[in-house]
Parts: C-alpha cells; sequence; structure tokens
C-alpha cells in the first residue's frame, strides 16, 4: 500500500506533497510507486479535481470520501475553507508495481484472497474501515494545516515548506494508514 | 451525375494547402472556445460545405512530386489508405445518391445530464433523434451500418463470367457490394404497432454465398473452454484489425517524413466532434468482421440473391439448380442457420450481346415460375476505361474484413507496380444496380422482415409474454429443475452441441428480435432480447446469454425511455457486466467482449451526463483487461479523451466538465503513441492535453506540478525528436518550445494576469534533467504498471 498524499490550492497548485507507504502490518512506511507512477500520480490528483469540484456541492460535509478510481488508484477528498483540497491517492499493494491482472477474474480472486487474508485498510481501499482511517488522517493534518498556515509570514496559495508541518503529516500517516 | 466526381477526389492529387490549413484552424477553433478569431473566413466557409473537408486536417498525404524519398508505388497504394485519408468514407454511389447531397446541419449529441449539474433531456430521446448518428464515421452510425440485413450473393458462372469481363474478379458480389452501402432514397419501414418510419441512410451488406471465412461453430464444451481452433479464430481477427490499423498508420508517418514542412500536423489537436479517422477506422473493421455464428442472426442470410444472365442457355434449370445448392448443396449454411430466407432471382441482360427481346420473355417466364421476387437488370459487358465520358469510380467497400484489406495491402507490398484497386463502372450501370438495390430492399427485403416479425411475435414472442408464458417458464425452472440436471436439460431446446436448432422457439425470438433491431424498432428488440437473457441463462446457453446481454444493453441505450437516469444506468451496466462476463470468462471470446464493451461506451459516451463517466469506467476495464493490442489501447486512451472533452458543463465555471481528466487521457495516450514511434497521433494528443490545461480556470495546468510538467516537455521532446523537426525557434529567443506551445500561450493570454503567465513559461522551458529523461525512457513501456 502506498500513499500519495497532496494538498491543492485555489489555483489547482500543489501546497504540499508527500509520499509514504503503509505503516500498519509491518509495513515499513516507504512508498511502493514505480519510476513511471510517480509523475502519473501528480496527474491523476490533478485530474481528481474534476471530480472534487462536482462531488463538493453534493455533500455537506469537508471529508468526501473516496471520490474516483483511476486504473487501481482510489483518490480520497478532505476539503477545507478557502477551497483548499487534501487529496490522499492509495495504491493497494499487489498491483504496486507488477502489471495489472491480466483478467478480471484474476483480479477477483485476488482482491477476495486479500480480503479474507488480511482485513487490513491498505488491501481494502473502498471498505468503510479505510474511510474512518483516512478521515482520521484527514482531521490530523487539518489541524496541522490549520496550525501551520496561522504563520504571519505565510500568504494563499504559497507552498508549505515547513519541517515540522512535513513531520506531523509523516506522523499521522504512521499512525492511521 | 456529375456531383461525386467531385466529392471523390483522388487522394493521389495534393489538396490545396489553403483549404487544409483552414481545416487546421477550423479544427482549433471549433472544439471547445474559438478564441482565436478564424484567420481567413473567406477560406474556412469555402470548405465547410464540402463533406469531405471534415476531418481534412488528418491530411498528412502529398503527391509524389513532393516527397522525393518515398517509394514509388505508393502514390498508388495511397488508394489502399483512403478511408483514413479522407475522413469521411468514399462512396461514389451513396454520394451520387439524390439523398446524399442533402446533410443535416452537424448538431453534436450535448445532452446535459450532469449528476447535479443537470438537465434532465437525456434520456428521454431516442439517440437517433441526438443527431449523433449523421456523420459517416460516428460511432453510431457504424453501429447502425454494420446492424444490419446480410444478403447472400450466389451467381451462376456464366453471370461471373461477364462480370469478370468488366474487370471484376471476384464476381457479382465484389460490383454490388459498395451498392449495399447505401440505399438510394427513403426507406419506410413499419414497425410493430404499425407506425411508420422512413430512413434515409438504410443500408444492406451483401456476402458471398458459401463463404466461410467468418464462419464460427457453436462448440458444445465451451461453457467450460472454448475451443482453441475457434478462439484462435476470433483472436486472429481482432489483431486482423489491429494490423490493418497499425498499416494506416505507418503509411501516414511514412509519408509524412520529410513531405510537409514541419508545422503542418503539429498544430491541430483531438477533434471532439469529428471521430478520429483511425478509431472509426478500428470500430468499422471491428464490424465487419462480424461473425457467422448461431448466438446471433446478423450476418445469417435475410435473402439470397440468386443470378443467371442472358448468355446462359437453359435459364429457368440454372435457377433451379442455384436454388437447389442453397437447400442441399456443399455450399449451404450450416443447419443451425435458418433455411428460410427469401430467394430473389435476377436476371442479368448482357446489354451489349444480348437480344433485349428475348430477355423480356425469359424474365417474364421467370416472374411466372418464380413469383414476384425478381429482376431484369440490364449492363453493359465490357470494361470501363477511367477515360470514358460516362464512366464512374466504384470505390472499394467501407465493410471490407480487415483480413481482405490486409491481404489487400500486403499484397500492394510484394508486388512492384501495384495497380489502383479502384475500378471503372459506366454511369448507366450504376444507376441499374442503384435500381435494383433499391427495389429489392423496398419491394421485398424489408416486407418479408417485417412479415416475418409479426408472425414470431405472435407466435413466439407475445406467448412468452403472456401470464402463461412467465408460468411455463416458471415452472420450467423449477418443477423439473430441482431434481436433477438431465430433466432440465430434457426440457430445453439447447442442443448439446451448442446452439439452438432453427426451428426452435428462443432461435426464432432471437431472430425476431435482432430483425427489429436491423429495422430499428428498439423497443421490440429490447423486450425480446429482455426475455431471451432468462433463458439463456437458465439453459446455461453462455455464449447466447452474452450475446443477448450485449444486444438488450445497446437497444436500452438507444431508444428513448422514461426511466430516470440513474435507474437506467445501473440496468445497463447490469446487462453489460453479464455480457462481458459470459463472453470473457465463460465462452473465451475476445472478439465478443471487445465488441460489446467498444460500442457500449460510444452509446453510453453519446447519452453525456453520468454516461460519459460510465463510459470511461468501462474504457478502464477494457485496458484493465487487456482486450485490446497496443494499437487498439493508444486508440481507446485518445477517445476516453475525447469523451471526458464531451462532458459539458454548466455555469462561468463549468462546473461538472471534465477538462483536467480529459487531458489526463490526452497524456496518457500520447505516451502511448510515442512508445510505437507514431508521433503524429502523439503530437495530436499532446496538444489537446496543453489545449484542455490552458482552457481551465486556473489556467496553469499541471505546470505547478514538477515531475508531471518534466514529463509533458520530456513527451514534447521526444516527439519532435520523432517529427525530425529539431527546433527551427530555439535559435530565436531561446524558446525551445514548438509552434503548438505559442499556440497554447496566444489563448492563455487572454485570461491570464502576468504573473502566472510568465511563471508558466518559465517552467514549461525547464528541460528535464537528462537523467530524469532516461529514468523516463525506461518507464514509457505501456503496461509496466497500472496505467497499462
Amino acid at each position: 500500500m502506498s500513499y500519495y498524499f497532496a494538498i491543492i490550492g485555489t489555483k489547482d497548485n500543489p501546497l504540499f506533497e508527500y509520499e509514504f507507504g503503509t505503516s500498519k502490518q509491518g509495513g515499513d512506511g516507504q512508498p511502493r510507486f514505480s519510476e513511471h507512477a510517480r509523475h502519473f500520480n501528480q496527474f491523476i490528483i490533478h485530474s481528481s479535481i474534476d471530480i472534487v469540484e462536482e462531488v463538493q456541492w453534493t455533500n455537506g460535509q469537508l471529508y468526501l470520501k473516496g471520490i474516483d478510481k483511476v486504473f487501481n488508484n482510489y483518490i480520497s477528498c478532505f476539503m477545507t475553507g478557502g477551497n483548499v483540497k487534501f487529496l490522499l491517492l492509495h495504491l493497494p499493494p499487489h498491483t504496486g508495481s507488477s502489471p495489472a491482472a491480466p483478467s478480471s477474474a484474476a483480479a477477483a480472486a485476488q482482491a477476495a484472497a486479500s480480503n479474507r487474508s488480511s482485513t487490513s485498510i491498505g488491501a481494502n481501499p473502498g471498505s468503510a474501515q479505510t474511510d474512518e482511517a483516512v478521515k482520521n488522517f484527514m482531521t490530523e493534518v487539518y489541524d496541522n494545516y490549520v496550525k501551520a498556515i496561522m504563520s504571519p509570514f505565510y500568504k494563499v496559495n504559497m507552498e508549505i515548506k515547513s519541517p515540522v508541518f512535513r513531520q506531523r503529516v509523516a506522523a499521522a500517516g504512521r499512525k492511521y494508514l | 451525375m456529375q456531383p461525386h466526381e467531385d466529392a471523390v477526389p483522388s487522394p493521389v492529387q495534393s489538396p490545396p494547402m489553403a483549404a487544409s490549413a483552414s481545416a487546421i484552424k477550423r479544427s482549433l477553433s471549433s472544439s471547445q472556445q474559438p478564441i482565436r478569431p478564424a484567420a481567413s473566413p473567406s477560406l474556412a466557409s469555402a470548405t465547410i460545405d464540402d463533406p469531405l473537408s471534415r476531418s481534412e486536417f488528418s491530411l498528412p498525404i502529398r503527391t509524389n512530386s513532393v516527397g522525393s524519398n518515398r517509394r514509388p508505388q505508393s502514390s498508388q497504394s495511397a488508394s489502399l489508405f483512403r478511408s483514413t485519408i479522407l475522413g469521411t468514407p468514399p462512396g461514389s454511389p451513396r454520394d451520387a445518391s439524390p439523398a446524399s447531397t442533402f446533410r443535416a446541419p452537424h448538431s453534436p449529441a450535448r445532452a446535459l445530464t450532469g449528476s447535479i449539474f443537470a438537465g434532465t433531456a437525456g434520456f428521454k430521446a431516442s439517440l437517433l433523434d441526438t443527431g449523433a448518428g449523421e456523420n459517416p464515421g460516428d460511432p453510431l452510425n457504424l453501429i447502425l451500418k454494420s446492424f444490419i440485413p446480410h444478403v447472400a450473393i450466389h451467381a451462376s458462372p456464366d453471370v461471373d463470367q461477364l462480370v469478370n469481363q468488366k474487370g471484376f474478379q471476384k464476381g457479382l458480389w465484389e460490383l454490388l457490394r459498395p451498392f449495399g452501402e447505401r440505399v438510394m432514397g427513403k426507406v419506410n419501414v413499419r414497425d410493430s404497432n404499425g407506425v411508420s418510419k422512413a430512413w434515409t441512410d438504410f443500408s444492406v451488406r451483401f456476402s458471398r454465398f458459401g463463404d466461410d471465412s467468418n464462419l464460427v461453430e457453436p462448440g458444445g464444451l465451451e461453457g467450460l473452454n472454448g475451443s482453441d481452433e475457434k478462439k484462435a479464430r476470433e483472436d486472429q481477427q481482432l489483431r486482423d484489425v489491429e494490423k490493418v490499423v497499425e498499416r494506416h498508420l505507418s503509411f501516414a508517418e511514412e509519408a509524412y517524413r520529410g513531405t510537409i514542412e514541419p508545422q503542418t500536423p503539429t498544430r491541430a489537436g483531438l477533434d471532439v466532434e469529428a471521430t478520429s479517422p483511425y478509431y472509426a477506422l478500428y470500430l468499422r473493421r471491428l464490424l465487419s468482421g462480424m461473425p457467422l455464428a448461431a448466438h446471433e442472426s446478423f450476418s445469417h442470410p435475410v435473402a439470397c440473391v440468386m443470378a443467371i444472365s442472358s448468355r446462359n442457355p437453359n435459364p429457368i434449370e440454372a435457377l433451379h439448380r442455384l436454388y437447389t445448392e442453397t437447400r442441399e448443396g456443399d455450399k449451404r449454411y450450416p443447419n443451425w442457420v435458418d433455411g428460410e430466407y427469401l430467394r430473389y432471382y435476377i436476371l442479368v441482360h448482357d446489354e451489349e450481346n444480348s437480344d433485349i427481346t428475348k430477355s423480356m420473355t425469359l424474365f417474364e417466364s421467370m416472374k411466372r415460375n418464380f413469383g414476384l421476387h425478381c429482376h431484369l437488370l440490364r449492363l453493359r459487358s465490357s470494361e470501363s476505361a477511367e477515360t470514358d465520358d460516362d464512366s464512374i469510380p466504384l470505390p472499394r467497400s467501407d465493410w471490407m474484413t480487415a483480413t481482405e484489406e490486409l491481404a489487400d495491402i500486403e499484397e500492394s507490398d510484394q508486388t512492384e507496380d501495384f495497380e489502383d484497386p479502384t475500378r471503372h463502372i459506366f454511369e448507366s450501370d450504376a444507376t441499374a444496380i442503384r435500381t435494383f438495390v433499391r427495389e429489392m430492399v423496398t419491394q421485398s427485403i424489408i416486407p418479408t422482415m417485417e412479415r416475418n416479425i409479426s408472425v414470431w411475435n405472435n407466435e413466439v414472442a407475445s406467448r412468452r409474454r403472456g401470464i402463461s408464458g412467465r408460468l411455463a417458464s416458471l415452472s420450467k425452472k423449477w418443477t423439473f429443475g430441482s431434481s436433477s440436471r438431465t430433466s432440465v436439460s430434457s426440457s430445453s431446446n439447447y442442443d448439446p452441441r451448442g446452439f439452438y436448432g432453427p426451428e426452435t422457439p428462443e432461435a426464432k425470438m432471437r431472430r425476431l428480435a435482432d430483425f427489429a433491431f436491423m429495422l430499428r424498432d428498439w423497443k421490440l428488440a429490447m423486450s425480446t432480447y429482455d426475455l431471451l437473457r432468462t433463458d439463456f441463462e437458465t439453459d446455461k446457453a453462455w455464449r447466447y446469454h452474452a450475446a443477448a446481454n450485449e444486444m438488450a444493453a445497446f437497444a436500452l441505450l438507444i431508444m428513448p425511455q422514461n426511466m430516470s437516469s440513474k435507474t437506467r444506468i445501473e440496468t445497463i451496466n447490469q446487462m453489460l457486466e453479464r455480457a462481458l462476463y459470459s463472453y470473457q470468462i465463460r465462452c473465451n471470446s475476445l472478439y465478443g467482449a471487445t465488441r460489446c464493451v467498444i460500442l457500449a461506451l460510444e452509446l453510453l459516451r453519446l447519452r453525456g451526463g453520468t454516461g460519459i463517466d460510465e463510459a470511461v469506467r468501462w474504457g478502464i476495464r477494457v485496458l484493465e483487461m487487456k482486450l485490446m493490442g497496443t494499437i487498439g489501447d493508444a486508440l481507446l486512451k485518445e477517445r476516453m479523451a475525447i469523451c471526458y472533452a464531451s462532458k459539458t458543463g454548466a455555469g462561468s465555471q463549468l462546473w461538472g466538465s471534465r477538462r483536467r481528466k480529459s487531458a489526463l487521457w490526452s497524456v496518457m495516450g500520447a505516451e502511448a503513441w510515442v512508445a510505437q514511434g507514431k508521433f503524429i497521433q502523439a503530437q495530436r494528443c499532446l496538444n489537446e492535453a496543453r489545449k484542455m490545461y490552458s482552457l481551465l480556470p486556473g489556467e496553469c495546468g499541471v505546470q505547478s506540478f514538477g515531475m508531471a510538467s518534466d514529463f509533458l516537455a520530456y513527451l514534447n521532446d521526444q516527439i519532435k525528436e520523432g517529427l525530425q523537426v529539431v527546433d527551427t525557434y530555439s535559435t530565436g529567443e531561446g524558446l525551445g518550445i514548438d509552434e503548438g506551445e505559442d499556440h497554447v500561450d496566444e489563448e492563455a493570454e487572454t485570461f491570464g494576469d502576468e504573473d502566472t503567465r510568465r511563471a508558466r513559461r518559465a517552467s514549461v522551458m525547464v528541460q528535464p534533467p537528462p537523467t530524469a529523461g532516461e529514468d523516463d525512457e525506461g518507464d514509457t513501456n505501456p503496461g509496466k504498471d497500472g496505467f497499462g
């Protein structure tokens, strides 16, 4: 399970990007994106803004849950005040770097197998537990984000470079995902 | 009949530069926001009336005289690739017909049914009323023109001899084939409720009697594992389709090399309105290879034309012999094809060598012997040369199968002095054939089909629809089925060899539904397919089950209905899901699976709104399942971009549009094309992506994402290298960016404030560091990860 987390400003510009892996179930916290996936993660996150712009009006919550799926990448979104979006892309482990499963049956069987073998949130991107875990993660990041942008030197749409913030996001990732 | 001489320009002649340049401008300005004023309105309006100019910007072909480094015969073989060179498929019979001169103003199907930014009009109308099927090359049009009645042609040797003299080696079939592609004038069709409707674009497909090239034998055990041979055949078909498109692409690529000044094709983006000629070609070849199989009756003959000529010494006996051959000869159709198709008799009169009075007498006696389904076709027996006054070019059929076309192309590769396959016939012959086709279709074929529909509907289908029929099917399911499996199979009509005999109610109903679909009575087709779905499932006739689900979904998508779009999409998804599963897993039929999903996603796209998201979801399924080869994948990615681009938003911010998504798919398409060395296509995709990004409200696209914009720059470099237009601009102002980029900048200026634009320009100019470039190179292989 690999995650790519991005905070998107009001002009589709990334304010903060962070890649990490799962720390649950003995994960080492390292992302397992292939070299090719790394720039495509950015494309995918960017393209998901289209969906966010539509879904944000249907829901009273700030946390919009899973909003999009591109190939095997699942995207969850959290809206903040001021039209800044938190987007989290999760890539379940079994297709981490291998080509996509040859047939849907194999994929389904694999998915079923992994459902049985582990109930980890990493393996089940659509499940309610995952939603909950992502929500906790987002909320914690949000708290830290609000504190970070309270800095008097911060202006709208400025990149967040604070190492402290980065550490806290990493900690939240370790804690919940 | 002069017009089609103008309408079908020889592909070898170079189209005027001005025309293609203005077509490019039009394609740029028409696709989203006309930000650039059309530079030369007079030129644009000059070309706009010409239907052939619609996608002329995709014309990378120039004459031999310009391109000195090309092989000598390629100007000849250009005619082989005409279907992609000219956007509109060539078709002189139809272009010459009065109906085709009328072309309705193009009204794209832009149904506004976003999930919340929604209008409700989306599903109320039939897709045909939205005007989406009017362009040849449009997927809906292709679908309409592929599920059509098949007419077998069985000619006596003397007819074939006569036609051979005219230069058609494959006999009467080859001569008639292009004329079936559009039946002249309006064709009135009465639906099951007796409401008559006129269609101007009705067509039939002529096939050769006894031609078993597309025969797929049903397999008894296919429920468990499809037989290898059959699978190989179907796979071969898909591979041939890929190969044909590949050849067309390479031809364009090769013709482009060194012949045109750099920026001509590099400016064009994808056109949302017009289908890419390559994608259209892919679909057409996919659909033209419709197998003659037991589980669907589209390629079963609706009628068989039996032809004799006036040279025949014993005409009536000859006709009897032909008839007997369709009954019991070696070449007759397999036993699961209904043998009770219409027999149509024609007498080909040789205008030059035979006596017309004799032929008339003979024709009268034919009518007495065989009834009214007869026609006297008067043809000249000599070959028409191009230079003759009244000769017209007869185009190659649009609907030739991939295998045929591939054979033609390969032949043109091998022989040095390849002969132009275009044949010429006399104007009078063309008129005679057109009249014959029209008469046969309107007076014999359609009435027969209508009669069959009403007979079967009363005999079989309505009985099943009534209460008792439902009870019967229930009892069939439960009373016997509970005890053991054998009793189920004894009560079913499903032959263990893998088919339903033609006399069984199931086969009749399938034929009824197919006929209704061919005559565009969607409602009847849909309800019949729906009944069949459950029947076939009970019988575990999986191939039938898949096909019925597939067609039910198509009919449901095309017909108007007052269901909320959500329930409707759910129903459709369920049907498609079953069809796909049965085709792919249970029957191992790649062809069926591909056709089912590709057509469904096109129809969903035309439905607009949430249909578009669904369409892309299905597209991703296809990519993930690796149903198609690399060419198909790249075409599909390009298509997904167009899918998303055709979703319009609401309000000033265009809420609910999918421009970023569209751009993402364009980038993926460009990547896939670059990996295959098809740089023209790649450039087009990349331009489209840039255009989409520049239209965004934030107006900076992915430029502020470091790696993503590096990747775009990297793709751009690759394409430039591939097109051998190593930037002539870089010396000037240090702008290492090609024309396409300039164009984006110009557009951006209309939105932008100075700072962001400059920032973006700077970030665009960042060339990827060499190491990153190398990394990327290793990674552009499709299928390395989930983006496949």
